[in-house]
């Protein structure tokens, strides 16, 4: 027996729109929450960082010691499964990737982000300016905005090309790693695995692009899913009902973060490596 | 597609905004934490090898001066246990030498005052022996009643001479050339 999903158009509206609302246009740009979220965090992130950095120590201590250990733990990551020098080149959006990924998610969860905003006024409530869930929150985890998203795995899509071209020298060295026939093989059985290997390489291109797409929405999906949970949650049992999804949620931000971060670790090792070095 | 994008709220406008949102939060982060950690990481490593390398450096130094000191000391013990030795056979020498420059001025002194004794002692009897001949002369002159002369005395001192003992006569002679002299 199959079980199938299928998606049917509703007349009820989604608790929280997939798109980040806008809350103002500066000139043709239209500025939205997760805009104003992502400044936040880059404030914060800055803050956090010129205090812990100002004036580094030879013996750490404090806040310089926190910056230092996720500094450290992420760069024998990134060191750890790929090249050295593709390392170098890899660690910094990397570590980009998922101190922003977490802190992103992380912020979502505080109270008050995505539930301070406008919306329609709550009908008998004693609480002054209490609304219904905000249909235009002030604050949305840029992780939950498909724009962010999707600039995020752009950049790395584009990055890793460059550095995919810069590791084999060059375009043509790039498509011999990815159609090449691998194995060393010699004499006439190259003809049917040069057609097998061309083959492969079609969907190695396909997944080389695939990739990035997967990474945007798999991202979105998780935190905007976590997000709805969370509000559908949250009107249940005088909101006691969200309390053990706060907790999911909160291993959801850091998993998520580190399965971003990983999984462009493991795709540019796959484009930037040698057939020996698998061996 | 397009249907989708714009049910995901995804636009340019908003899509390049994030894309420039991102790549501010990346150049920030590089440029104030992951640059001066990574730099101040990689200076503790080299620190931390270089104060190994000294430590094990200063450690082999260490045994070096601890078995320099060793041998220094058994040098110093050797050579005082030899500087001691030869010192106590020098005492030892110096001692007999001593004892035998002492012994010898001893008996110089012994031979030269029984020298001195048997001289004083000859003298004495010389002395005697003279007086016992003027006693003679004299004791003659006084009997006989007469002045003895020079020839008179002469023959009694010589008769006197040759009564009494050789050792005596040779006293008598030694005065004799003595009061002669």
């Amino acid at each position: 027996m199959f079980f199938l999903a299928t998606a049917e158009p509703t007349s009820h509206a989604p608790l929280v729109h997939p798109a980040a609302p806008t809350l103002f246009h500066l000139g043709p740009l239209p500025i939205t929450a997760s805009m104003v979220h992502s400044w936040v965090i880059l404030l914060l992130l800055f803050l956090v960082i010129r205090l812990g950095t100002a004036r580094l120590q030879m013996v750490p201590s404090g806040l310089q010691n926190a910056i230092e250990a996720a500094v450290e733990g992420l760069e024998r990551l990134t060191r750890g499964l790929l090249e050295p020098k593709v390392a170098d080149w890899c660690f910094p959006l990397v570590a980009t990737y998922f101190i922003f990924i977490a802190v992103s998610n992380l912020t979502g969860l505080l109270p008050g982000v995505g539930t301070i905003g406008f919306g329609t006024v709550k009908a008998g409530s004693h609480l002054p300016y209490s609304v219904e869930h905000p249909h235009i929150s002030l604050l949305r985890p840029p992780t939950s905005d498909a724009n962010m998203t999707s600039a995020m795995a752009v950049i790395y899509f584009f990055v890793s090309l460059y550095w995919a071209l810069k590791y084999h020298h060059g375009p043509w060295g790039l498509l011999v790693h990815i159609f090449g026939v691998k194995g060393g093989m010699k004499g006439w059985i190259l003809i049917p695995l040069a057609v097998l290997f061309f083959a492969v390489g079609l969907m190695e291109a396909l997944s080389i692009v695939i990739r990035a797409i997967a990474l945007a929405m798999r991202l979105y999906g998780n935190v905007y899913g976590g997000e709805s949970v969370l509000v559908l949650m949250t009107g249940m049992l005088g909101g006691l009902a969200a309390v053990p999804f706060y907790f999911f949620e909160f291993a959801v931000a850091l998993i998520q973060a580190l399965i971003f971060a990983l999984l462009a670790i493991v795709f540019t090792g796959t484009l930037c490596s040698h057939e020996e070095s698998h061996k | 597609m397009g249907d989708a994008l714009v049910q995901l709220g995804i636009d340019w406008p908003r899509f390049i905004a994030q894309t420039i949102n991102f790549a501010i939060v990346l150049w920030v982060l590089n440029r104030f934490a992951y640059r001066p950690v990574l730099r101040l990481l990689e200076e503790r490593r080299t620190r931390i090898a270089e104060s190994l390398q000294n430590a094990e450096r200063i450690q082999k130094e260490l045994a070096a001066a601890e078995e320099a000191r060793r041998e220094i000391l058994h040098q110093a013990n050797e050579r005082a246990s030899q500087l001691i030795a030869e010192a106590e056979q020098t005492a030892k020498l110096q001692g007999e030498k001593l004892l035998k420059e002492a012994a010898e001025e001893s008996e110089r002194i012994l031979a030269k005052t029984r020298a001195r004794a048997e001289q004083e002692q000859q003298e004495s009897r010389a002395v005697v022996r003279r007086e016992v001949g003027e006693l003679v002369l004299a004791l003659t002159a006084k009997v006989s009643g007469k002045v003895l002369s020079v020839d008179d005395q002469e023959r009694l001192r010589a008769e006197t001479m040759a009564q009494l003992p050789v050792a005596a006569r040779t006293d008598l002679h030694s005065a004799s050339d003595s009061q002669r002299n």
